[in-house]
C-alpha cells in the first residue's frame, strides 16, 4: 500500500478527532469522564498522525528521514499501548468504580508496570530488533516480536471487556446495565481494529477504529445532554413530554399510567439549609424513585423544580397504587436510617390513561390529584401541631 | 469519479472509505432520539444516509470498472448513472437546507422548491439520455469508465449549488446581529472548503482519495453544530439553557470583561407558583413562552444574550448600550407585556419584576457579584410591587 493510500485512509479520522476534540474541549466541566475522554482524543490524534508522518517517510532516503521514522513509530508503538491503558481507566471512571481506592492502586499499579515493562521494549527496540526495525532504504519492518504491540493492547481491552462484565453482574438497576452494554460495544471496534491490523499487516485500522468509538461517545454524550436533567440524572421535561405522547399514540390496548411527585415543604429546605442541601435532597428524591421503580419498565423524569413525574406499565390503578406504596415505604427507610439533616416527604397523585381522552387530561388529572394530597397532608399536619 | 483506470484499486478505495461511511452511519443512528421532527431535522438525517449512498455507488463503480464478468456492463451503468444523479440531488439538498436555515423557514415547499431545482432538473435529463448521447460519462468495451465531453456540467451544476450556499450563508453572515447566528452562518459558508480542499489535493496529488471523506467531516461538523444548539437550549421557550447561561458568564469573565459596556437583567415572573397552582402547568408553560417571545421580539436582533435562567426567572445581557438605551428598552417591555396580557384576554395577569445592573458600576471582580446585585434589585421591585 502506498503512502498516498494510507494517508488518504487516516486523514479523515484525523479530522474527525480534531472537530471532536474541539468541540469537547470548549466545555466548562471538570468531570473526570469528560478530561479523560480529551486524552484519550488526544492520544488517538498522535496515533494517527504519528502513523501518517511514519507512512509519509517511507522510502525517503537520507539520515533525517531514517531518525524521523524511528521516532514516529516508537511513538505510535507505544501510544497503541497507553491509550489501551487510559481507555480502561476511562470505563473504569464511567462505570463509577474508579472511585474505590482499592480498585484505583491495584490497577495504577499493574498499568504502570506493564506501560514501564513495555515501554522498556520499545526503547530498545533500535538495538534488539524485536518489535519492528527500519531498514537501509528507510522502509517499516515488523520485527520478531512484533505480536506483542498487539498482544498487550488487546489484553487491555479485553480487560477492560472483563470490568465491565464484573461491573454489570453486580448492578441492580436496567439503566446501569445498559450503560455496561454500552460501554462494551464501545470496545468491540477498536479490538476489530486491532485485529485486523495484526492480520493485514498493511491496513492500519486500529487507531481509526478507535476514532469511530470515540466520535460514538461524543455524540451519545451531547444526546444525553440533551434528554436527561442534569441535577438528578433522570430523563427531563422534554423527553417526559414526548414519552406521553408517544405512549398515547401507540394502540397496542395495554392499560398504562403515570404519577406526578411533590416534594413537600422543599422551599423550607432551601432556605433553612442552604441550595446545596436543596440539590442533594432532590438528588436522593430521584434515587429513591431510581431505587424503587429503576428495575421495571418505569419511565422517570423530573418534571420541573421539585417536581418528579413517573410513567409506568401498570393495568390498572391497583397496580398504581402499590408502585406509589413502594416508594413511600423506600422515603419511610429512607428517613429513618440515612440520617439526613432533612426529612423528606412527598405528595404523589396518579391518573391512567383509560380515564383520559388525550395526554394533556392525563396529566392534568394527576396534577390535581397530587394537590389535594399535598393540601391533605398540610392539613394533617397542621391539625397535629 | 476520474479517468478509465482508477487511481486506486477497488480493495484500497474500500478502505479509505469505510471509515467515512461508518461514521455518517453512526451520526444517522445517533439523530434518533433528539433531532426533532422538523424539515431542517429530516433534510440534515437524509442527506447523512444519502452522503453514505453516494460514496457506496463510488466504491462499486470503482470495483467493477475494468471487470469482465457477465451483466458487468449494465451494473456498470446502473451504478455510475445513479452516482450521478444522488450527487447532484445532494448539492441541490443542501443548498435548499442551507436556504431553510438562513431564512429562519420551517420547511421548503412549492416555487421555493422548484426555483432551485431547474440546474437540477436539466442535469437528470441529460443525463437520462446520456446512455445516448454520451455526454456525461460512457462505458468502453473493455467495461472501463471514461468520462464524456460534456462532463464539465455536473462540475459546473454541483460547485454552483454549493458556492450559491456559501455565498448566500457569507450575505447572512454579514447582516446577522446575534452572535449565534453568526456562527451559524459562518459554519454554513465553510462547508464548502473542506471537500473543495479535498478535490484539489486529489487534483494536485493523484491517488488521494478525499472529496467524500472530506465532505463527510464538514456534515460531521453541521451535524455536531445542530447538536450543540440543541445542549444549549432551553425546549420550552427557546432561549439558552441554564448550562449555556453558566458557560457565556465564565467566557465573558476570561476575556475580562474587554470592550464595551455589559448589562445585566434578571428578570422575574411575578406570582408565576400562584399561576402555576390555579391554572395547571400547560398555563404554566404557556405564559413563559409568552415572556419569552416579548423578550425575542425586544431584544432579538441585538447584541444580546437572552437565557432561562431557572423556573421563572430570565436573564439578559446586553452589550455596549448606554444606561438610557436599557431603560428605554426595559419599558418597551413592560409596554409589549401589557399589550400582550390585553389581547390575550385570559384570567391571569403577566406582571413582571426585573433588576438592572451595569458591570463595573460598584467596583466587582467576579460574575457573581454582577448576577447578585441585579437580582437584588429585582427583589426590591418584587417587594414595591406587592
Amino acid at each position: 500500500m502506498d503512502m498516498l493510500t494510507h494517508v488518504s485512509i487516516n486523514l479523515f479520522p484525523m479530522v474527525m478527532l480534531l472537530i471532536i476534540y474541539a468541540n469537547n474541549h470548549k466545555k466548562v466541566s471538570k468531570a473526570p469522564d469528560k478530561i479523560l475522554f480529551d486524552i484519550l482524543t488526544l492520544l488517538t490524534l498522535g496515533l494517527v498522525v504519528s502513523g501518517i508522518i511514519g507512512y509519509g517517510l517511507e522510502g525517503t532516503p537520507g539520515n533525517n528521514a531514517n531518525t524521523g521514522l524511528w521516532v514516529s513509530y516508537m511513538i505510535y508503538t507505544m501510544s497503541i499501548a497507553v491509550v489501551a491503558s487510559t481507555w480502561l481507566i476511562y470505563v473504569s471512571s464511567r462505570l463509577k468504580i474508579w472511585e474505590s481506592k482499592a480498585y484505583v492502586s491495584r490497577v495504577t499499579k499493574y498499568l504502570c508496570g506493564l506501560n514501564i515493562l513495555f515501554g522498556i521494549f520499545v526503547v530498545a527496540t533500535p538495538w534488539t530488533h524485536l518489535l519492528f526495525f527500519i531498514t537501509e532504504d528507510n522502509r517499516y519492518q515488523t520485527g520478531k516480536c512484533h505480536y506483542l504491540l498487539y498482544f498487550v493492547s488487546v489484553a487491555l481491552l479485553l480487560a477492560s471487556m472483563l470490568v465491565i462484565l464484573q461491573t454489570c453482574r453486580r448492578e441492580a438497576s436496567a439503566e446501569r446495565r445498559a450503560e455496561c452494554y454500552y460501554l462494551l460495544g464501545c470496545g468491540i471496534p477498536p479490538l476489530v481494529g486491532l485485529t485486523l491490523q495484526y492480520f493485514f499487516h498493511d491496513w492500519w485500522v486500529g487507531a481509526p477504529c478507535l476514532s469511530l468509538t470515540l466520535l460514538f461517545i461524543y455524540l451519545n454524550t451531547q444526546n444525553r445532554q440533551i434528554t436527561t436533567d442534569e441535577l438528578t440524572g433522570l430523563n427531563n421535561r422534554r423527553e417526559f413530554d414526548q414519552q406521553v405522547v408517544k405512549k398515547a399514540e401507540q394502540a397496542n390496548g395495554s392499560n398504562w399510567g403515570m404519577f406526578m411527585l411533590d416534594v413537600n415543604d422543599f422551599k423550607k429546605i432551601n432556605d433553612n439549609l442552604g441550595h446545596i442541601v436543596g440539590d442533594e435532597a432532590l438528588w436522593e428524591t430521584a434515587d429513591i424513585l431510581r431505587r424503587t421503580l429503576g428495575k421495571e419498565k418505569s419511565f422517570l423524569a423530573r418534571y420541573g423544580g421539585d417536581e418528579f413525574a413517573v410513567i409506568g406499565e401498570w393495568a390498572d390503578g391497583d397496580e398504581a397504587r402499590i408502585a406509589i406504596a413502594a416508594v413511600e415505604d423506600e422515603v419511610e427507610r429512607f428517613n429513618k436510617e440515612e440520617g439526613k439533616a432533612y426529612k423528606l416527604s412527598f405528595s404523589i397523585g396518579y391518573a391512567m390513561w383509560d380515564e383520559a381522552d388525550n395526554p394533556e387530561e392525563l396529566v392534568k388529572k394527576a396534577d390535581e390529584r397530587m394537590y389535594s394530597e399535598k393540601a391533605r397532608k398540610k392539613n394533617e399536619a397542621s391539625k397535629h401541631a | 469519479m476520474t479517468e478509465g483506470a482508477a487511481p486506486v484499486d477497488a480493495v484500497t478505495y474500500l478502505q479509505i472509505n469505510l471509515i467515512p461511511v461508518l461514521a455518517l452511519i453512526i451520526m444517522r443512528i445517533n439523530t434518533g432520539r433528539t433531532l426533532t421532527y422538523s424539515w431542517r431535522s429530516r433534510a440534515l438525517r437524509f442527506m447523512m444516509v444519502l452522503l453514505a449512498t453516494i460514496m457506496l455507488t463510488n466504491m462499486a463503480g470503482w470495483m467493477l470498472n475494468g471487470q469482465q464478468f457477465r451483466g458487468a456492463y449494465t451494473l456498470l451503468w446502473g451504478f455510475n448513472t445513479a452516482y450521478f444523479a444522488l450527487l447532484e440531488f445532494m448539492a441541490y439538498l443542501w443548498y435548499l437546507y442551507v436556504c431553510d436555515v438562513l431564512d429562519n423557514g420551517i420547511g421548503q415547499r412549492g416555487i421555493r422548491v422548484l426555483g432551485p431545482a431547474v440546474p437540477l432538473i436539466i442535469f437528470l435529463a441529460v443525463l437520462i439520455s446520456n446512455p445516448w448521447t454520451k455526454l456525461i460519462f460512457y462505458i468502453d468495451e473493455q467495461n472501463f469508465y471514461v468520462r464524456g465531453k460534456g462532463f464539465l456540467l455536473h462540475t459546473i451544476i454541483t460547485t454552483g449549488y454549493v458556492l450559491l450556499a456559501s455565498l448566500r450563508a457569507l450575505y447572512h453572515w454579514r447582516k446577522e446581529e446575534q452572535d449565534e447566528r453568526r456562527s451559524e452562518c459562518r459554519l454554513l459558508a465553510c462547508f464548502a472548503i473542506l471537500p473543495m480542499g479535498g478535490g484539489l489535493l486529489q487534483v494536485v496529488f493523484y491517488g488521494l482519495e478525499l472529496l467524500f471523506p472530506f465532505t463527510a467531516a464538514s456534515m460531521l461538523m453541521v451535524y455536531i453544530n445542530v447538536q450543540q444548539r440543541q445542549v444549549t437550549r432551553d425546549a420550552l421557550t427557546g432561549l439558552n439553557n441554564r448550562r449555556r447561561l453558566d458557560q457565556y458568564l465564565l467566557e465573558l469573565e476570561e476575556q475580562n470583561w474587554a470592550g464595551d459596556s455589559c448589562h445585566l437583567l434578571l428578570l422575574d415572573v411575578n406570582h408565576f407558583k400562584k399561576i402555576n397552582d390555579m391554572f395547571g402547568h400547560v398555563t404554566g408553560d404557556h405564559v413563559l413562552k409568552l415572556v419569552a417571545d416579548q423578550l425575542k421580539k425586544v431584544f432579538g436582533n441585538t447584541r444580546s444574550f437572552l437565557a432561562r435562567y431557572g423556573g421563572d426567572e430570565f436573564v439578559i445581557i446586553l452589550k455596549g448600550k448606554t444606561n438610557k438605551e436599557v431603560e428605554e428598552s426595559i419599558h418597551v417591555l413592560r409596554d409589549g407585556i401589557a399589550k400582550m396580557n390585553w389581547g390575550e384576554g385570559s384570567p391571569w395577569k403577566i406582571s413582571i419584576s426585573v433588576g438592572c445592573a451595569r458591570y463595573g458600576e460598584v467596583p466587582m471582580k467576579t460574575v457573581r457579584e454582577l448576577l447578585n446585585l441585579a437580582d437584588m434589585r429585582m427583589y426590591e421591585e418584587k417587594k414595591k410591587n406587592r
